[in-house]
């Protein structure tokens, strides 16, 4: 299994080293995330984010961005939740003239379960308040995750974690199109504690007809649910 | 370009290396395992009723204190998964059926049950199980040609469901158990992991 799990990850990380040479953003992008069930039905949850480009490492301007985020959730029924948030983000926060971002978010999300492996739906409405400009955007994302050792997810245990989520932006001077697939392996360490490292490649502005560009983004984070 | 090779050398090793496991309390674990790793009579009992059968997948389950065996096999159309103890004797069968499986007099009181207890109910795994009758207690090879050939007086039957729905003030999953009759035996909450990743 261990063999399969770095063969896995190599696979994905070969082609992130050739595009590397020829010139797309990378980032790091690692997050805090705390949720908490306050009732039955009720799940509140806050993440802290952070944009960091590989790119002059060390430098002021290579961080991007720090975003604390703000989300509900409510169990509509088994299998269909609806919730909302609020996100605000801050821009080049270490130099001067540092934009912001306040972000409104509405979701409804379908997962169903096969044993310890799910199947996960999002639909995402946002509405992006910028300090230069204001974006509404439409994201559908999908995601698959399962157990890697066994049937059963046992603290310990890693789970590998597949996700797709495409986006657009629809109004006027805004509207484009963005796609974001992820890879990524997760550590069950108990306690409510989990770890994930996810390999996630944007294809960004194609709809722009200026060429269509690429991210790529080492996302790590741990989460813990309460 | 020299930082991010080493990054992604760092995160490949890490993944590869016990930290994190050795971090966590495992005190319920279901690992899957080799063949060769099943105990000697199990294995016995196994090729004794499917000899050659390809894709028989095993697994080593322990709670921490006692610790059990599985083989997960299809069979005539059916999925089966037998449960060994640590010396390789069976603990019980368990066929994945469907409702229409389910006895005219179990799915009677366990129809009345689910219409009383929930709303909106919807079963997404039931399971029939084989317990050993006393007779057939010591002797694993009986009891499985009796499971086999439907001798249904020398062996007794529950049901297990999986269900999805709400119960007063529940809601998510939960599994049930039910006798031959119908009768409840037990029922608990099926705790899901956070969906806080994929949600």
């Amino acid at each position: 299994m261990k063999i399969f799990v770095v063969v896995v990850v190599a696979i994905f990380a070969w082609p992130l080293l050739g595009y590397a040479q020829s010139g797309p953003e990378w980032i790091w992008n690692p997050e805090l995330s705390y949720s908490k069930d306050t009732s039955d039905r009720m799940t509140l949850g806050a993440k802290l984010s952070v944009f960091h480009s590989f790119e002059d490492f060390t430098e002021k301007r290579a961080l991007e961005y720090i975003e604390q985020q703000f989300t509900g959730a409510y169990t509509l029924t088994p299998r269909w939740k609806i919730g909302g948030g609020y996100y605000y983000r801050l821009s080049n926060p270490l130099l001067d003239g540092y934009e912001y971002e306040h972000r409104l978010l509405q979701q409804a999300g379908y997962i169903s379960y096969f044993g310890d492996r799910r199947l996960s739906h999002r639909f995402r409405l946002e509405q992006r308040i910028r300090s230069s400009s204001y974006q509404n955007r439409f994201r559908y994302r999908v995601g698959f995750d399962f157990p890697l050792q066994g049937e059963q997810l046992d603290p310990g245990e890693r789970y590998l974690i597949i996700k797709n989520e495409i986006m657009t932006a629809f109004n006027g001077s805004e509207a484009d199109a963005e796609n974001r697939a992820s890879l990524g392996i997760g550590w069950l360490l108990g306690g409510g504690q989990k770890f994930e490292v996810n390999a996630q490649h944007r294809t960004q502005d194609i709809f722009s007809g200026n060429g269509v560009g690429h991210l790529l983004l080492l996302n790590t984070t741990f989460y813990i649910s309460r | 370009m020299k930082i991010k090779v080493w990054m992604i050398a760092v995160i490949i090793l890490f993944i590869s290396s016990p930290i994190l496991k050795a971090q966590a309390v495992k005190n319920e674990v279901e690992d899957s395992i080799k063949r060769e790793e099943m105990p000697k009579n199990a294995l016995e009992t196994l090729d004794e009723f499917w000899q050659g059968l390809n894709d028989i997948r095993y697994y080593f389950q322990t709670d921490g204190d006692s610790q059990s065996y599985e083989a997960k096999l299809e069979w005539q159309g059916s999925s089966y998964s037998i449960e060994f103890d640590d010396s390789g004797k069976v603990l019980d069968v368990e066929q994945l059926i469907e409702w229409d499986q389910v006895s005219s007099s179990a799915s009677e009181g366990i129809g009345e049950y689910l219409q009383k207890e929930f709303r909106r109910v919807n079963i997404t795994r039931l399971q029939r199980q084989y317990i050993a009758d006393d007779e057939d207690d010591s002797d694993d090879e009986d009891f499985i040609d009796d499971i086999l050939e439907g001798d249904e007086e020398d062996f007794e039957i529950r049901y297990e469901l999986e269900v999805e729905g709400r119960s007063g003030r529940q809601i998510g999953a939960f599994e049930l158990l039910f006798d031959h009759s119908g009768d409840l035996i037990q029922r608990r909450k099926i705790e899901r992991r956070s969906v806080d990743n994929i949600w």
